[in-house]
Order: structure tokens, then sequence, then C-alpha cells
């Protein structure tokens, strides 16, 4: 196997990490297994796609916008729908999601139609040479622009006061109540946080690959082994996971083929939950 | 004490349950007809008109049919004009609604004869045909596909044979190193697909440098790439979904794999491509119909359809589902009753020329002719064979 | 004893959760058919007993024998069928299954499934079987105790173990409840308790085991514990040390005659209006599901007042304090802090108000560390160098949250944590701060600290809601006690009215002089019940 798959794989990873992390983030806080955040993925990229594609912005310069259009709209998504029903019943919030999930779908399909986009860039179909070893420009730029989202977020949760609720919120919801938090805000703030993350991952995969109304699942998915890998709570392991997930691809697809890629990725990903539910980057929680 | 959160286990259990819960859909139910010998002639289809496939420019083609047919009276049977009712059922490419919507169509609504829609759903949909002994006429499905069964089903289409050898011939006007680097999904389709294309290539003087077979959804390519670079090959044949041809476009020419020819199928013909930019410039498609070969009804398609959708590929889907129906209501007419059964024996007897070209069926199956076309400027234009077609420019959008 | 005779063997039996000690060398024999309870102060360790004769947990040291079987090293289903069935305090019935289905699936849990005539006599036991066909949802409180004990006994145990099944449960349910315990035990099941109501240990067993912290402080019939001093020195709670009166080092001591007259004046016994009292509760109900853990309860806290509530377990303490932040909805009545009705303000609002809640259990936040901790007190909004005034404050009176200031919370020790957890409210800058059981699980001398710190606290003129099951620390401090007992008020006025121990056991322990049929009690105070002025009865009789 060549240094250029494995380089492939570790900056694939990034794009993996980005994607984990709101799911992580939202499961980590809420409790909420959001099975719509490919779909706040796609939303992102789709938005991005209107200044890109429409307005010919380049696709960095309308991340931050798609990413602040991304948590606007799920603001009041967490705050009105899923907060009331997270009360309720804990697989009515599940249901819910899976529900927005097919909703977005549908209005993806309406207003952009069913065939792929991508969001065209020039760095899109660039490559970098580094020390001999070649990669696309694109997983560069979403490499680091995910380490530096995961240090962003890493610190705005342990750095500030904001943050602290969020963790004591995640923590003791009832406790932090009790001490004037209000864990609603909370949780919306959080769903949103995440759904810019999301937002951010959905620009970077259109300008890396291309999106559909319906490529929203393969991302949950994606994201859903992240957070596996990574365990709940912990920023920096959700950044490892994505990079060890992109490798694992690689080494597979390096050793056995590209069909048996998907077939070590899951078995690995059922063994690590089967010795380590956990999560590989995190201590196991005593008693 | 702090309230149990739902564990990580609990939690990928509900998303699994979830994940197989997904692709049920409702659908749409109309009228029941009536099959009365004066009353009109029901004819059905159930395709997807809404979820991740989206059929609309066949589903125009079956109604500008019909449309055509009753504006003229209706069709001729036995001497009497009867009117023709069309009743298309969305299934949202879900299999099992096909199934049962398919048996409403003919045990409730009395469809004479049913529409194929595309691809894996028409198969499935000939099981139903030869059970409930209703004739199906199909397009989109390469003929070789087309399974053998009890003779309901007709499969009127071009040929993978027919398309590859198309493709051989355009390249072998070409210089190239005749080497080629194959790319496909590693599903059966991929694997047949693959298996006839490289022993199409190798009686046409081509060799398969390299062979990689790689699941859907793939997004990193470099191994692929790698193969491509190290054997030199310089004609790439890629069957996957159109995502993955994206994502690996983008890959080649950010890793500086350049290929003399590269033809994309299944996933260049969407109209899509032409979101990549200047990438997708110069990328071949196969076609299975072109607005410059001279076929029937060509001008007519084009005046009614080209504003609606403004690709050669969609119109392509009209003049297939335009195709379909003309071949299905010929044979009504020429049924003398219009029961299944008679439909379906006088379909054994086309003989016509319809949008798609001349048919004629041997073994329920009658093969169109195959194009291939190129990507230009967000275009496609037909490049092979030489009737008709412009001449072939470079790759330009990987080199 | 011999083993035939016997039906159930306790050896040695320890257990720790972390480094919490649950169980310390409990011993305890059962004889076939005997009625046995055991009783002892939340956090004794009388549900972990229960759990771990089981299997629900496993015990760090000691035996576990059923007759000559040793049931330790079993998984909980053979446990179960080898013969023994615990009945929860909270019923966790199957939704959506009837009542019948309900026992017969626990039925099916021991040997060979339970056929229609046995199944229609346990049904017939419990009073189930005209709602047998009813889904088990719909049943009322009452009822779902009775299929909680229907479906342990459809195992067909030897041993019936009841954890507090009588708990929530008042009047005509509590007899209804005591009778079918009762059937049960007179078909020679061997019945073993947990109880917190002194009632239903009373009239149903014959011996005690009680315990403290985990060990055996006395064993004997409950008459005879009835009189054991340090039984009630264990349930009236003086944290352990000797003596039993009030702690001598309690710096209010000296100030609380006039303290008690200042408060007489603001507010007496009985509720009437004053503008300026930070709190009032005016006739309150609330509980959860269909239990209601208050009745009718109506409190004021005047500004600067420290209140005390006392009562044992399950007597409506901790719901009141849910009920007063917000976490527990009042079903009737109304809740004016400040002047303001906030009976249906959010529990953040609440606080934000000026109420600070320190939880029972202490609450704080493990993985964040002691400064993050405090700073989540004080309101996002408030400025930066505001939130270090305030905590510079916490810290003079609890010197050790600056030492410990970047340490992980939760690797502190108890005392620590509930400082932390006091301190934590302080950051708000409360008018009035509500404490849950704060010296609950802490030694004497960390004890002493808090109490000394909430004086400190007081000193500065906030005021003081007192929840604690520790009475004689309680009333050192408090100007006003209120006594509840089963969700009702039994004693209230000034802590002088309540320092004689018979008064406080009859606040306590409700009021046995009207329940004539009661030979005995736990508490030996029942000669001078009447003797306390505002003493009410703690039921309806």
């Amino acid at each position: 196997m060549s240094l250029d798959v494995l380089a492939a794989g570790i900056l694939a990873g990034g794009l993996y990490a980005l994607i984990g992390l709101g799911i992580s983030l939202v499961f980590g806080v809420l409790g909420l297994m959001n099975l719509a955040h490919g779909e706040l993925v796609i939303g992102g990229a789709y938005l991005a796609s209107l200044l890109v594609v429409d307005a010919g912005w380049d696709p960095l310069v309308a991340l931050p916008l798609a990413m602040a259009a991304m948590a606007l709209i799920a603001y009041p998504l967490q705050r009105y729908l899923l907060t009331p029903l997270l009360r309720g019943s804990k697989s009515a919030p599940l249901v819910a999601t899976f529900g927005l999930s097919l909703l977005a779908q549908a209005l993806f399909q309406a207003a952009f139609g069913t065939h792929p986009k991508a969001l065209p860039a020039a760095y899109a179909d660039t490559g970098l040479s580094v020390l001999g070893v070649r990669v696309q420009t694109v997983y560069v730029i979403a490499f680091g622009l995910t380490v530096l989202l995961c240090a962003a977020t890493h610190l705005a949760l342990t750095r500030t006061r904001a943050g602290s609720a969020v963790r004591a919120a995640s923590a003791d919801p009832d406790t932090a109540a009790v001490l004037g938090i209000d864990v609603n805000r909370v949780y919306a703030v959080t769903f949103a946080g995440a759904a810019a993350l999301a937002a951010a991952g959905g620009v970077l995969t259109g300008v890396a690959q291309s999106f559909t109304p319906s490529s929203g699942l393969p991302l949950l998915l994606t994201g859903f082994a992240v957070m596996a890998l990574a365990g709940i709570g912990s920023v920096g392991g959700v950044l490892a996971a994505g990079v060890a997930l992109g490798v694992l691809q690689s080494v597979s697809v390096g050793l056995f083929g590209g069909g048996w890629r998907d077939v070590v990725v899951y078995l690995a990903f059922f063994l690590v939950l089967a010795v380590r539910p956990q999560g590989l980057f995190r201590k196991a929680h005593a008693g | 004490m702090r309230t149990a959160r739902p564990s990580l286990r609990l939690a990928c259990a509900a998303v699994c349950a979830a994940l197989l819960a997904a692709g049920c859909a409702g659908n749409s139910t109309s009228s029941a007809g009536s099959s009365s010998d004066t009353g009109p002639i029901v004819i059905g289809t159930s395709m997807s008109l809404s979820g991740a496939v989206v059929l609309t420019s066949i589903k125009d083609g079956y109604q500008l049919a019909v449309d055509q047919a009753n504006a003229a009276g209706g069709v001729t049977v036995d001497g009497v004009k009867r009117k023709v009712k069309l009743v298309v059922l969305d299934n949202r490419s879900d299999t099992n609604t096909m199934v049962q919507q398919v048996r409403s169509l003919v045990l409730s609504d009395h469809a004479v004869a049913l529409l194929g829609s595309c691809c894996q759903q028409n198969i499935d949909m000939q099981g139903q045909a030869d059970a409930l002994k209703v004739p199906l006429l199909m397009g989109a499905l390469p003929v070789e596909l087309l399974p053998k069964a009890k003779g309901y089903a007709w499969d009127s289409f071009q040929s993978l044979a027919d398309g590859a050898d198309r493709f051989y011939e355009l390249a072998a006007t070409t210089s190239t190193n005749k080497k080629i680097l194959m790319v496909n999904t590693n599903d059966a389709q991929g694997k047949a697909t693959g298996e006839l294309w490289g022993g199409l290539g190798k009686k046409a003087g081509f060799t398969v440098a390299a062979s990689k077979a790689v699941p859907g959804g793939t997004t990193d390519f470099s191994d692929v790439i790698q193969a491509g670079k190290s054997t030199g090959a310089q004609i790439l044949i890629a069957n996957m979904t159109p995502p993955d041809c994206f994502a690996m476009w983008k890959q080649m020419k950010a890793l500086a794999y350049k290929p003399k020819l590269a033809i994309g199928l299944q996933c260049a013909q969407t109209p899509g491509w032409s979101s990549l930019g200047a990438l997708g410039d110069g990328t071949l498609v196969q076609l299975n119909w072109t607005d410059s070969a001279g076929l029937p009804d060509t001008q007519m398609i084009v005046d009614k359809f080209a504003k609606k959708y403004p690709t050669l590929n969609d119109l392509g889907s009209v003049a297939l589902g335009y195709h379909e129906t003309q071949l299905l209501l010929d044979a009504v007419s020429r049924s003398g009753d219009a029961t299944p059964a008679a439909i379906n024996k006088a379909l054994a007897t086309t003989d016509m020329s319809s949008a798609l070209g001349p048919v004629k069926f041997t073994d329920n199956k009658s093969t169109t002719p195959s194009f291939i076309g190129q990507w230009e400027n967000g275009r496609i234009q037909q490049v092979w064979p030489a009737k008709g077609a412009v001449p072939l420019k470079s790759l330009s959008g990987l080199n | 004893m011999n083993s035939s005779d016997t039906a159930l063997t306790v050896r040695g039996l320890g257990k720790h959760f972390g480094g919490v000690t649950a169980l310390d060398g409990v011993d305890l024999a059962v004889r076939r058919a005997e009625a046995v309870a055991v009783i002892g102060p939340n956090g004794a360790g009388k549900s972990t007993l229960l759990k771990l004769i089981a299997g629900v947990h496993r015990q760090d040291s000691g035996t576990i024998h059923l007759g000559d079987r040793r049931l330790d090293r079993l998984p909980p289903h053979r446990i179960t069928r080898l013969g023994v069935a615990l009945a929860h305090q909270v019923p966790r019935p199957f939704h959506g299954l009837t009542v019948r289905d309900n026992v017969r699936i626990g039925a099916m849990a021991a040997g060979p499934p339970m056929r229609g005539p046995e199944l229609a006599d346990l049904l017939a036991l419990c009073q189930l079987d005209t709602k047998a066909d009813r889904p088990a949802d719909s049943l009322r409180v009452l009822d779902l105790k009775r299929l909680e004990v229907a479906r342990a006994l459809a195992t067909r145990p030897q041993v019936l173990m009841l954890d507090e099944v009588a708990a929530g449960l008042v009047g005509r349910e509590l007899d209804e409840a005591i009778d079918l315990i009762r059937r049960v035990h007179g078909l020679g099941t061997t019945v073993i308790l947990v109880e917190h109501i002194e009632r239903v240990v009373r009239e149903l067993v014959d011996r005690v085991l009680v315990l403290n912290w985990g060990r055996p402080i006395a064993e004997g019939t409950p008459a005879e514990i009835a009189l054991d001093e340090e039984v009630r020195a264990v349930y009236l709670g003086d944290g352990g040390s000797s003596g039993g009166g009030a702690p001598a080092a309690n710096p209010r001591d000296d100030s609380q005659d006039m303290k008690v007259v200042e408060q007489d004046a603001s507010a007496s016994a009985v509720p009437h209006g004053t503008d300026g009292d930070v709190l009032i509760l005016d006739n309150v109900s609330s509980g959860y599901g269909d239990m209601l853990a208050l009745r009718d309860f109506s409190l004021r806290v005047a500004p600067g007042q420290i209140v005390t509530v006392l009562g044992a377990n399950g007597a409506g303490k901790s719901t009141l304090c849910g009920t007063l932040v917000g976490t527990v909805g009042s079903r009737t009545g109304r809740i004016t802090a400040f002047g303001r009705d906030i009976t249906r303000l959010p529990v953040h609002e609440r606080a934000r108000l000026g109420i600070a809640y320190c939880q029972e259990g202490r609450r704080v936040f493990g993985d964040l560390t002691v400064a993050e901790n405090l700073r989540l007190g004080a309101p996002l909004s408030l400025p930066r160098g505001e939130v270090g005034t305030r905590m510079e404050r916490v810290h003079t009176v609890f010197p050790v949250l600056a030492e410990r200031a970047g340490q992980r919370a939760g690797t502190m020790s108890g005392g620590q944590q509930q400082m932390l957890a006091v301190g934590r409210a302080l950051m708000a800058d409360p008018a009035v701060l509500i404490c849950d059981e704060i010296s609950l699980g802490l030694a004497p001398v960390a004890i002493d600290a808090l109490y000394q710190a909430l004086a400190e606290i007081n000193a500065q003129g906030v005021a003081i809601l007192l929840v604690e099951q520790n009475v004689k620390r309680a009333l050192g401090i408090c100007d006003h006690g209120v006594v509840l007992s089963r969700g009702r008020v039994s004693y209230r006025g000034g802590p002088e009215g309540l320092l004689d121990d018979a008064d406080l056991d009859a606040a306590y322990f409700g009021a046995p002089a009207s329940d004539t049929s009661v030979p005995t009690t736990v508490t030996a105070a029942a000669t001078t019940a009447s003797g306390s002025p505002a003493r009410t009865t703690g039921e309806p009789s």
C-alpha cells in the first residue's frame, strides 16, 4: 500500500470527524440520537450551493453563512419540537428526528431536484505534493478546518462559562436547572451548534464529492461510526476516531481490495462496541 | 442520583431498527376503470416518481402517447374507437409497494396491460406480469438482463453488448495505448458489466490493465487511481453511481491521473454532471436516443419537451416512454378484443418503427440502437456512430 | 437454629460502591414462615441487603444461603427459581399488558407455568381478581402495589422480600396493604420487609433488624427496638455524636432564645399575612404519579429566618423541596416568592429569582472542576469581575474550595462536595437557601463545619430552609420548626417545642394514641403524645 493511499485515508478522516462531531455533541448533551444529522449536513451543502452555484461565491466564503443559516434553522427545531418531546418517552424524539430526516429529503427534492450537485471550486480538483505524497487540496483544507472547528468546540466547552453550562446540563439537567441554567435553551444552542458543524461538513463534502437529497444516510452512518469509536464527550476523541476510520478504510482497501472495505470497517465497529462500549478514546466511567 | 442516559449500545440498536423501518411509503390510488367492450382501455404502471429516483420524464412519454391516441378519438379495437386510460402509481422505488400496486392495477383497476419503469423494478415487475397473465412492455432494461420467463414481459431497449461495441469502435478511431482501467461497483450487476465489457474489449484488441471493484458510496479512490497510474491505462471505464463518479473524477484530476478516454456508465448520464463544470468536459456516456440520429418523432419530442428537459438524456427518457406506449397501443389495436391474452399475442407480431427505432421481437426482446455521447459545456452531443455525430473532442476535463 | 428450620441465612455480608460502604458485616437468619423487618435511616443499606439476596448486586464479602443452598454466586434468575422473590417500592408493570398477563409473565420466570386455578387464586389473594383483564396502566396506586406483590408471588417464593411496598400509601390504602402482606404471611411464606412506615413494621413482624451505615446496630422484637436508645438516636439523628443533645459547638446556641422571640413575633405557627416573607406556601399539594407526597402544606419563611423541616423518611420533605424549586409540579395551592406567584414558573427562572437549592446527595458535577462548579452557580450574564467577587466570598466561608479550585469535583470527599454544593448555591447570591439533607452521610466534624457555615451565611441575611433528618443539629440552629409526617404537618412552632424527646417522638411518628388497635409502638412516646400544643395528627383517622 502506498503512502498516497494512506495520506488520503488520514485526510478523509478529517471530514468524517467533522460529521461525527455534531452527532456526538447532540448525543452527549441531549442523549438524543439525531437521525436527521445527515440532512443537516446536506442542508448546509444545498444552502451553500445557492451562493456558490447560483451567485458564484467561493465555497469557503459561503461556508460561514451556511453554518449560521443551519444553526438558525436548527435552533427552533430543537427548542419547540424536539425538546418538548424529550420530556416524554425516550423513543419519541428519535422517531421525530427520523421524520425530520424524511421531511428534509422531500424538501430538498422539491427545491433542488434529485440530480447530484457539486460545489465547484478551484481547489476541488487540484492536488498538492508534500514530500512526494500527492493529496487532494480540498481534503487538506477540510482537515485543517476540522482541526480548527474541533479546537474551537473544545475550547468553547471547557474554557467558557457557557461551555460549563452545556457540560453541566449534559451531566445532570435537573441540577443545572436548579442552578438557574435554562436547560431547554442549552439544548437548543447545542443542537444549533451541531447543525453549524454539520453544515461545515456539508459544504466540504459538496466541494470534495457531490450530494443528492438522499446522500444524508451514508453520512449519518459514517458519523455514527465515528461517535461509536470515539465514545461520548471527548472532542479530541472524535478527531482521533475520524482519522482512525479513514486510515482503517485505506488499510483495508490496500490489503483486501475495495470490496472488503465496509466489511472490515463494520467488523471493527462491532468489535469496538463489544469490547469497549465506552469508545476507543475514552476511559471507562467508574461506577 | 443522575438519570440514566441511553447507552451507546442501545442507541446503536435503535438506529439499526429505525433504518430498517425506512423505505415504507404511501401511494396514491385511483378510481377503478371498467374493461367493458366500449369503455376506456386501462393500462397501468407503478413507477418511482418521488424519493431517491424520480422518473417523471418517462411518465411524460407515456402520457404523450396516450394523449395523442385519445386526441385521435382513441385506439381502434375491432373497428371501435376506444379511449385509453393511463393509471400511474408512485412506488417511491420500493419493491414491495410496487408489487402491491401492480396487483391492484390489474385486479381492481382492470388494467389490460402494464408499462415497465426502469432497471431492477422491471425485473421485479416481470414476475407479477407472468403471475397475473398481463402483458408488460418495458424499456430501460438492457435486453440481455431480461430473465427467461413465461412470456408476458416484453423488452425493447438497447443491448449491453451493442453499447460496449459502439464504445470500442469509437476508441479504435483514437490513438491510445489500448490499456483499460476498469472500475465497477462490487455488486452482481457491476461484476456482470465488468466481465461483458472486458470480454468485448479483448475481442476488439484492448487489454484490461487493471480492474477494481468498489462498494457503492466510496469517496476515496486513491488506490484505484494509483492502479491507473502505475499501469499507465489510458482508457477509463467507470461503472458506478453518480456520487461515486463525481468524487472519483475530482480525485483523478487532483492526483493528476490523465486518461485519454473516459466513459461513465450509469453515472455520467445524470444532468447533474454539468455541475462538475469543466471537469466533466470530454467524458463519454452511453445513450439510447439522440436528437441527431434521425430517429422517428425526434422533432416532435424536442418541440414539446426541450423546454421542460433541456438535457439530451431526459429527452431520451421521454422518447423511451413514448416508444413503449406506442408499441403497446399498437398491439392493443391489433389484438381484436383488448384482452390481456390477445394483446400479449399481438405483441409477438409487432413490426413498426417508433421513437427508439425499428422494433421486431425475438424471444420477447427487441434491440434498439446504441449511441455514444460526449459532455461539452454542460451538454451531451452524439459522437458515435458517425451518422449525425459531431467530431470527438479530447478529454479536456481530466487533462 | 438448625438449618432445616432456617429459610435464609446471611453471614458477614459486606458491599462497597466505589468508596462508599453500603453494607458491612451484616448477619441475619430468618426462620421458615417468619416475618422480619429491616429498618434504618436513608443510606443504611437496607435496599442493598435485599438486592444482594436477590442477586441483583454481588457482595464483596460474606455468604447467603437459602436452606443449605448457597445463593450468592448464582445469577438473579436462578435465585428467583430457587424461591426468593423481590417486590419493589416503585411498581414497574409491563405497560399495555393486562393485570393477568403481568402476573402470568411473573410466573414464567420460575418453573412450570401457572395454571388457571392457581393464577385465579393468586389474583384473588391479592384482590386483583375483579381487575384481572384491565390493562396494568389503568390501575391506581394501591392496585399497582398489589400487582407488584402478585408478580413476586407468581414465582412461588419461599421467601418474599418487600422493599418499601407500602411507601406512598395512606389511610385505608395502607390498611389494605398491611392486610395483604398479613394474608401472604399467613399462607406460610417467609417475609422480609424493608419499611419506613412504622405501623407496617409494628403490625406485621416478629423481629426487627436495625441497620445504620451498613452495620447492624440492634435486633429484637418491635417492642424491644422501640425502647433502644441507640436506635432512637439514629432515627432522630445527632450525627452519631454521643450525648444526643444539641451540639455544644453550635455558634447559634447563645442567641437562640432571642431569635425565638423575634421569630415568634413575625411568623408564628399558623401562617398569617406578612408581605415581606421570602417564601410562602399556601395549601400546596404535590407528588408523583398517583401518589400525593405533600398534602395541603402551608409555610412561611421570613427574611433572614432559618426554618427547619423535619420528618422521617418518606414524610414528604424532598417533595417539599422539589415543589419549592419547581422540579415537582404542585397540584393545588399557591407558592409565592418575594411577593410574586411562582407556582407555574419553570425551574431555572425560580433559581434566577434568588431561590438557591442544595439538593440531597450534593449533586455536584463530578467531571467539572471545583471552580467550574462554582461559576455555574452564578448567572451566565453576570460580569466576570462580579463572579470573581462572589467566588471570593464563597472562599471565605469555605476556604477548602479555594485550595481545590482546579481539582475535579468528583474526586473530593463527601464533606467537601457538600461544601461545594452549598458554595455553588451561594454563587447565585440568593435571598433564600434551601438545603436538603446536607448532613447526610457526613462525619460529625464535617457536619460541624457545614453548620458553622450555615450560621455565617444566615448572618449575612440569607434566609435558610433546612430540611433535615438530623433533628438535633437542625433544632440547634433554627428559628422555627415544622415536622412533616406522611405528607402532613404534625408540628409547627419554635424549636423549643421539640427539644423534649417525647414531644419529638409524637410529632415524628404520628399519633398512635388515636389508633386504638395498636398494641405497641416502635417509639416509646405514646403516653406523652398530647403534650405539644401545636401538634396535629399526621393522618386523618
